[in-house]
């Protein structure tokens, strides 16, 4: 009897040749080897023999493993990495930035808006029209969609909550954390309502509220024609093609529209956003906000407060008691205003019958656009700004208000990223890669900047996605406004690496604010700095999510 | 993208054993080292990709002896495996005494280090690859590139080097004896 190879008996006992693994062959040379060994004493004695050495030498290998190895310092190791990979990244992204930024002003603006104004002034409606549809469609069938999905929105937005809080329980500081969130919330939901009750009006046919009619609610109106004489004890908000209010609003009025018509009298505010916006007669109690491509307000219109405005024409005859604030491309004023005067136009001209008590700010292109008549009074002085474009050149740093207003980011940033980082603590564990994954990570962060609303607004053209559209375009924003917090984070820590304690999350977030806050507002770079903090934070949290499986502690084999 | 806090735990627990893989390969301890870092720094770059229904063992040694597979090659270390392949199977009758793991025994854990380092390296990546990182033959085939008989045939060399050298060495242990 021949006995098969030692080849053959060593494959055999390390189950190298088995057959469920193998072509007809080997399940054929498989098939000997077993037949063989089943009835050669010798053989089964030498398959023993060598399973035994292969056991052998696995612990014998084994054991030269387990020898004392001297083994270098971890810290070393991780920050040699950081700080060469952090620098790297840095120098990656800004040069990425830079790209990007080129891009989209050479693509966007230049090519695409390009395209699009050419393409809307030769057959697309203004914009005023747009948005006025989309509010309708928007309004109309959204909150019917809303309404209908309400209890499923809020209950997949608990589970999800609680899903994400499961592994956060006994982590410390999460319960305060937990019960101020959950405090915050409640206190939101538990708002008293408005001290008046809302009535709706949706339908396609006009709307005419009667002049011997008086409405004791805050009104909300989507039609296509809104016609409104009688008073209205509350607020007023109108979306229609036309609206027409000749009567009285005790609160504010917000219209949305195609042309807009006001005569009555507003006791607050007027907020107008249409084509075209025409005051007759008026009387508002408060500020004016309008917004459209021709605004005329009549010699018999009046508002006790200021006027901002932003058109291509406007014709201001009216009375405004405060100050009036324009960008427009043509602006005629025979009216009188109460205090300042300040505007930026191509061309501006004062007819006679204008009167302004105080100053006249204004931006031309030229000193000489501005046009006065022979008997304008002007009760201050003249002031000419220069050029439109330079006025956003002005050094912001030296107004009260850019401090307070960074020192509540500051805080408001502080708070949340504690919530946040102590809620999600894997949030605060995510480090940049070397130059590589610097550049991946910026250019996930940008595809979330720009195709999450881009795919938002898809979703919600399909009506049945308003819901899932909604929730994505608020989750977007939260991640936009989280993004330098994770950064920031990431950038504390970054710095306090060095130190042989471990830092407080309190100390690495107020390092790391510090730092971006500074960074954001550097004049020239801020811009481009807070571009690449954003994605680099919407990188990192999008990284996250998409690696939430493999970022777990692996088990050990 | 690396979870720091985990990748340092994980950094603890295995650098020994990658260490001593990668000395195994590349017999000196300043190149293993070397090696050691340069597999923790790609495993810390891919950690993302890294899946934990896997044996985190797996996927370290997997790095670590792709990497000092191609330091062999740069260090000229590494013959080719498919040299005179054919003429290495060879069509033994019946099965040689065996007695590596007896021989093992008998031996120090330097001696039996010795015995391995002393294997070319053809013969003593595959053996290694076998039985300290456990791949099948057939990973190993994959791996440096051939099929899964000559694996055997490499290891089967490999083994019958080693029990050579044991016996050598087994055999001047008992004559120094005799001459006491």
């Amino acid at each position: 009897m021949s006995h098969p190879t030692e080849l053959n008996l060593m494959m055999y006992a390390e189950e190298a040749l088995d057959p469920t693994a193998l072509d007809q062959t080997g399940e054929a040379e498989w098939r000997t080897v077993q037949n063989h060994v089943k009835h050669c004493a010798i053989c089964r004695s030498a398959v023993e023999q060598l399973r035994q050495e292969a056991r052998g030498l696995s612990s014998a290998l084994a054991m030269a493993t387990s020898t004392s190895i001297e083994m270098p310092e971890t810290r070393h190791f991780q920050r040699q990495r950081r700080l060469r990979n952090v620098t790297l990244a840095t120098i990656a992204v800004t040069l990425t930035t830079a790209l990007v930024q080129w891009s989209w002003k050479a693509l966007f603006e230049e090519m695409i808006l390009g395209a699009i104004a050419w393409a809307a002034s030769t057959w697309a409606p203004s914009i005023y029209t747009v948005a006025n549809q989309i509010f309708l469609f928007l309004q109309k069938e959204g909150v019917d969609m809303f309404n209908n999905h309400v209890a499923l929105i809020i209950t997949v937005i608990g589970l999800l909550s609680l899903y994400g809080l499961r592994s956060v329980w006994r982590k410390p500081g999460a319960v305060p954390a937990v019960l101020l969130t959950l405090g915050v919330g409640a206190t939101l939901i538990g708002l008293p309502p408005a001290s008046h009750a809302l009535q709706i009006i949706q339908q396609e046919d006009p709307v005419i509220v009667a002049a011997s009619e008086t409405i004791n609610d805050t009104l909300l109106i989507t039609t296509k024609t809104a016609t409104i004489h009688g008073d209205i004890k509350g607020n007023l908000f109108v979306a229609a093609e036309d609206i027409e209010v000749t009567g009285d609003i005790s609160g504010n009025l917000i219209t949305v529209a195609d042309n807009v018509t006001i005569s009555g009298s507003v006791g607050g505010m007027t907020v107008s956003l249409a084509d075209a916006i025409i005051f007759e007669e008026a009387s508002i109690g408060g500020d004016l906000w309008l917004a459209g491509d021709t605004i005329k307000l009549d010699a018999k219109s009046e508002t006790q407060g200021n006027l901002a405005s932003f058109s291509s024409s406007l014709t201001m005859e009216a009375k405004v008691a405060k100050d009036m604030l324009v960008a427009a491309e043509r602006v005629l004023i025979s009216g009188e205003i109460g205090r300042n005067l300040n505007v930026a136009t191509k061309h501006i001209s004062l007819l006679d019958d204008a009167m302004i008590g105080g100053d006249i700010i204004y931006r031309t292109a030229t000193k000489d656009r501005l046009v006065l008549g022979d008997d304008v009074i002007i009760r201050g002085e003249i002031d000419y700004q220069g050029k439109p474009q330079n006025v956003q050149a002005r050094n912001h740093f030296v107004s009260d208000s850019f401090y307070l207003w960074e020192l509540l980011w500051l805080v408001g940033a502080f708070i949340v990223g504690w919530l946040i980082f102590t809620l999600t603590p894997s949030l605060g564990r995510v480090e940049l890669g070397d130059g590589k994954e610097g550049i991946k990570t910026a250019g996930i962060g940008f595809l979330v900047l720009v195709t999450v609303p881009i795919v938002a607004v898809i979703i919600a053209i399909t009506v049945v996605g308003l819901p899932l559209s909604f929730i994505t375009i608020m989750a977007w924003l939260t991640a936009w406004y989280l993004a330098k917090i994770v950064l920031a984070h990431l950038i504390g820590r970054s710095v306090l690496a060095g130190r042989s304690d471990k830092p407080s999350l309190v100390f690495v977030l107020f390092i790391g604010l510090i730092i971006v806050s500074i960074a954001i507002n550097l004049p020239f770079l801020g811009g481009v700095l807070n571009l690449l903090a954003t994605i680099l934070g919407l990188g990192l949290m999008a990284q996250l999510w998409l690696n939430r499986g493999g970022s777990r502690d692996p088990e050990v084999g | 993208m690396a979870d720091s806090g985990t990748f340092e735990v994980l950094y603890r627990e295995y650098y020994p054993r990658v260490f001593a893989l990668c000395r195994r390969f590349l017999l000196t301890n300043e190149r293993a080292e070397d090696a050691a870092q340069e597999t923790f720094t790609r495993a810390f770059k891919t950690f993302g990709h890294y899946q934990s229904s896997r044996p985190f063992w797996h996927w370290i040694a997997a790095i670590a002896h792709h990497h000092c597979l191609d330091q062999l090659k740069q260090l000229g270390r590494w013959e080719d495996v498919h040299v005179d392949s054919n003429a290495e199977i060879e069509h033994l009758q019946a099965p040689e005494p065996l007695a590596v793991d007896v021989l093992i025994a008998s031996e120090t854990q330097d001696r039996l280090n010795a015995a391995i380092d002393g294997l070319p390296a053809k013969y003593r990546v595959p053996l290694v690859l076998a039985y300290s990182v456990h791949l099948s033959y057939a990973e190993i085939a994959t791996l440096l590139g051939t099929n899964r008989n000559h694996v055997g045939v490499l290891l089967l060399r490999a083994k019958q080097q080693l029990r050579r050298c044991l016996q050598q060495s087994l055999d001047q242990k008992t004559l120094n004896r005799g001459v006491e």
